[in-house]
């Protein structure tokens, strides 16, 4: 659906973009992470034609550049604050992009937002205009759907709404590269990750596949963790240790248990190790800085 | 009040518009000195600086108030401040520092262009008291500026309405003014108290022979007139401002 | 191209600033003929009641901001990634504006007529013939015609400097000095250098402000130096080069 290929962008002499390559297929949900200032925005208006640079950016095969959009037709996006005219109404605002007005109705009803849609923008509440740009976003059934900090303002309703609402459109095919800090939110729908620091690609991983290297630890518990960890030494098995715990890789668990049954050690607690989603992505950005001081 | 009136200073400081207005004046002060030939009356005129003073001010003005509701930041003014009173009146406070800055800047670039220009020819002794009447009759017409552009935008709560509306009368009214009065004589006792007419202060007090024709007020008549309309304005933008909702 | 135009037009209409702004130029023209009525209603008629600078005073007021709110709220990154390409979102907000600016040639054009009816000026004949040996009527539509030129520099003038400057109120107030100190400051060049660098300097572009003021006042021509032809070519170039100044800043721009 989309492809961003080895793109970079530079603001006077700064370099802001190095080298981003990444895709995005269709009903795929791309999380982008990373710190304030990354240039997770900046990706974002270089997919939208909206800043110069050099490298390709393709949409359902066909080229954008700055000074071509033809192929954003079918792509709705939210970039930062939702750009809302505020002496329009809500449906105003929308009717000026829409092509069609079933679509539009749809779109209203989906985000439930009837009931002031019809009074000026100036006077909605954050949430109501991050809603209403949520909704923009969504218009004319897009293909592809960008969605800069999306549950920006939102209260707990609205934010599964939007929630269920993206899992629909993306049931149906729309792809959408999200944005977001809230990575709670971010884990529960999206199904690639992308994470950015300081310009650099640094992850692009299906999710799946980004949980499992957080999988492929086991902790281990055995009425005789001394010994225990004594015969994991003598065989190489050990990765670590933390607490109580014994940390092991998940490839070797049964010629663990194999060796513990030998040894006559009985296994208390045998379990994939959790760790949250954020020390993950920490881990993940950490480990890249570690990497470049060496 | 005192922590008002630095935060607001520190404000305008860093702003940029307000220093590119000073080099603004500066531009167009040598520019009125150069074509022009110089006389007593284009330096006494302080070389039109008063004249291209109240455009800055009018565009510095109204930015200086509107700049708040366009970045929110009035919020931020609204909770940490005593009252609306004391925001309103350091904007104000500041601005007419301002002026009052400008115009003493302007007097000493006006000293050194007249040496450049003219040299020795005319004698400061017979310049100095006209000077510094124009001086004090535009610095109290820049208050008057002041407060009509901060009055603007509490009604129009919008930059170029205000700012269009304040240099359409700085261009034409004075024109406007004397156009109503001369077609209906019968009313100039009423009609030379229109606002409009209030821009001949400028002048008028260091050429008040002539401008007393045009503008049919007195010098202190003028001076009252603008008074009354600076407290009027003032009164006015403030209950506008203080009504407005953020 | 014709979506890009119907936003644009939505928005226009929908600003408060669009609808007030005619209503100054009523106001003007109320004033003016107060003023005048009686003494010229001629040159009013041919004039629509000196309506120009008035004109020139509401487009400098809705065309700045047509740019600088869009930039402010960055409503422009919304506008620019859903049109084809830039050039499309100048040109579509540059016809926008000019339609504007006929359809409030139009109401001076109504009022006019209006107000010729009432006791506010005296009585004329509208085919008597006035200048340029034509009678009043025609008179004041070529007025028109020539407004329509002048304004349109002026618009072009608007369109590049809102694309230079952010702050809409520099924009509004670097407008109004050239709208209303132009012809000064360019009577000025040529007064200084009457002599020998005047054939040159009589093409600056604040010049050409003096166009409709010229058609109606053939004496201004002792003053810019040049034919109401001259004047005319000279704008219209003009206001090309300033249009392509103003598309190229605006494509070069970042948001
Ligand atoms: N107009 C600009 N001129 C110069 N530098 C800019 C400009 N806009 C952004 N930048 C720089 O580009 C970098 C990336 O900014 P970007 O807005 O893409 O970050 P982000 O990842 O979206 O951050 P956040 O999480 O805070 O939204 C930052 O270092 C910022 O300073
Ligand atoms: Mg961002």
């Amino acid at each position: 659906m989309v492809k961003v290929n080895n793109i970079n962008v530079f603001m006077g002499k700064k370099h802001i973009i190095k080298n981003v390559s990444f895709q995005v297929k269709p009903g795929e949900i791309v999380g982008i992470i990373g710190p304030n200032g990354a240039g997770k925005t900046t990706i974002m208006k270089t997919i939208l034609g909206l800043l110069k640079f050099t490298g390709k950016v393709s949409v359902a095969d066909r080229n954008v550049t700055e000074d071509n959009h033809r192929a954003l037709s079918k792509v709705g996006a939210l970039i930062e604050n939702p750009a809302i005219y505020p002496f329009l109404t809500g449906l105003q605002n929308l009717e000026l992009y829409t092509e069609d007005k079933n679509s539009m109705k749809t779109v209203v009803k989906q985000l439930k937002m009837q009931n002031y849609i019809k009074s000026r923008a100036k006077n909605y509440s954050l949430g109501m205009k991050q809603k209403l740009g949520i909704a923009m976003a969504l218009l004319n059934n897009p293909n592809f759907v960008i969605l800069d900090e999306p549950m920006n303002g939102l209260d707990i309703e609205s934010t599964i709404l939007v929630r269920k609402l993206i899992k629909h459109y993306a049931e149906q095919g729309t792809s959408f590269l999200i944005s977001s800090h809230i990575l709670s939110e971010l884990q529960k729908i999206m199904t690639r990750i992308v994470i950015i620091n300081e310009g650099n690609l640094i992850i692009n991983k299906n999710i799946d596949d980004f949980k499992n290297i957080n999988h492929s630890r086991y902790k281990l518990l055995t009425n005789n963790q001394k010994e225990s960890q004594k015969l994991l030494q003598e065989k190489g098995m050990l990765e670590s240790q933390s607490n109580k715990y014994l940390l092991v890789n998940e490839k070797n668990i049964f010629s663990i248990q194999n060796l513990l049954y030998k040894n006559k050690i009985q296994l208390l607690e045998l379990a994939p190790q959790q760790i949250d989603f954020e020390q993950l992505v920490v881990r993940s950005l950490n480990k890249k800085a570690e990497e470049d001081e060496i | 009040m005192k922590f008002s009136l630095q935060q607001e200073f520190y404000k305008f400081n860093h702003q940029k518009i307000s220093f590119y207005g000073l080099i603004i004046l500066l531009i167009l002060m040598i520019y009125s000195a150069f074509s022009n030939k110089t006389s007593t009356d284009t330096i006494i005129q302080n070389f039109g600086a008063g004249q291209w003073l109240t455009i800055i001010v009018i565009t510095i003005s109204s930015t200086f108030l509107s700049m708040e509701y366009t970045n929110n930041t009035i919020l931020t003014l609204f909770y940490k401040r005593p009252n609306k009173f004391v925001i309103y009146f350091s904007k104000l406070f500041v601005l007419v520092i301002y002026s009052a800055i400008s115009l003493v800047l302007s007097v000493f670039v006006t000293f050194i262009l007249k040496e450049l220009i003219v040299g020795g020819q005319y004698h400061w002794s017979d310049l100095v008291s006209a000077l510094f009447l124009n001086v004090l009759g535009t610095f109290i017409y820049l208050m008057f500026i002041i407060t009509l552009a901060l009055l603007l935008i509490s009604v129009f709560k919008n930059n170029a309405v205000v700012v269009g509306l304040g240099l359409f009368n700085s261009f034409l009214g004075a024109s406007l003014s004397s156009a109503i009065m001369s077609d209906f004589p019968g009313s100039i006792s009423l009609l030379k108290w229109n606002p409009f007419n209030m821009i001949y202060i400028m002048n008028q007090l260091s050429f008040p022979k002539d401008f007393i024709k045009i503008s049919y007020l007195s010098n202190l008549q003028i001076i009252i007139a603008n008074i009354f309309y600076i407290v009027l304005f003032g009164l006015l933008g403030y209950s506008m401002f203080k009504k407005r909702r953020v | 191209m014709s979506s890009d135009l119907y936003r644009e037009f939505f928005k226009l209409l929908h600003r408060k600033v669009s609808w007030f702004a005619p209503l100054l130029v009523l106001f003007m023209m109320l004033a003016m003929g107060l003023s005048e009525g009686k003494s010229q209603p001629q040159l009013l008629i041919m004039t629509n009641f000196a309506s120009s600078q008035v004109i020139l005073l509401a487009l400098v007021i809705v065309a700045s901001s047509i740019f600088s709110m869009e930039f402010q709220n960055k409503a422009i990154l919304n506008v620019l990634y859903r049109s084809p390409n830039k050039f499309q979102v100048f040109f579509s907000k540059l016809i926008v504006i000019f339609i504007y600016n006929v359809a409030l040639h139009l109401i001076t054009i109504l009022v006019t007529v209006i107000l010729s009816l009432t006791p506010l000026i005296d009585k004329v004949s509208w085919t008597s013939v006035y200048q340029h040996h034509q009678s009043l009527l025609l008179n004041m539509f070529a007025t028109v015609g020539i407004d329509l030129i002048t304004s349109t520099f002026i618009i072009s003038i608007i369109f590049m400097i809102s694309c230079m400057i952010n702050s809409n109120a520099v924009v509004v107030t670097v407008n109004m000095i050239i709208i209303f100190m132009g012809a000064y400051v360019s009577y000025n060049f040529l007064l200084q250098n009457n002599h020998n660098l005047s054939g040159i300097l009589k093409w600056n572009p604040f010049n050409m402000v003096n166009l409709t003021q010229q058609y109606y006042n053939n004496a201004m021509a002792s003053d810019t130096k040049l034919s109401i032809e001259q004047l005319i070519i000279a704008t219209f170039l003009y206001t090309i080069l300033f249009l392509f100044a103003g598309y190229a800043i605006f494509r070069k721009k970042r948001f």
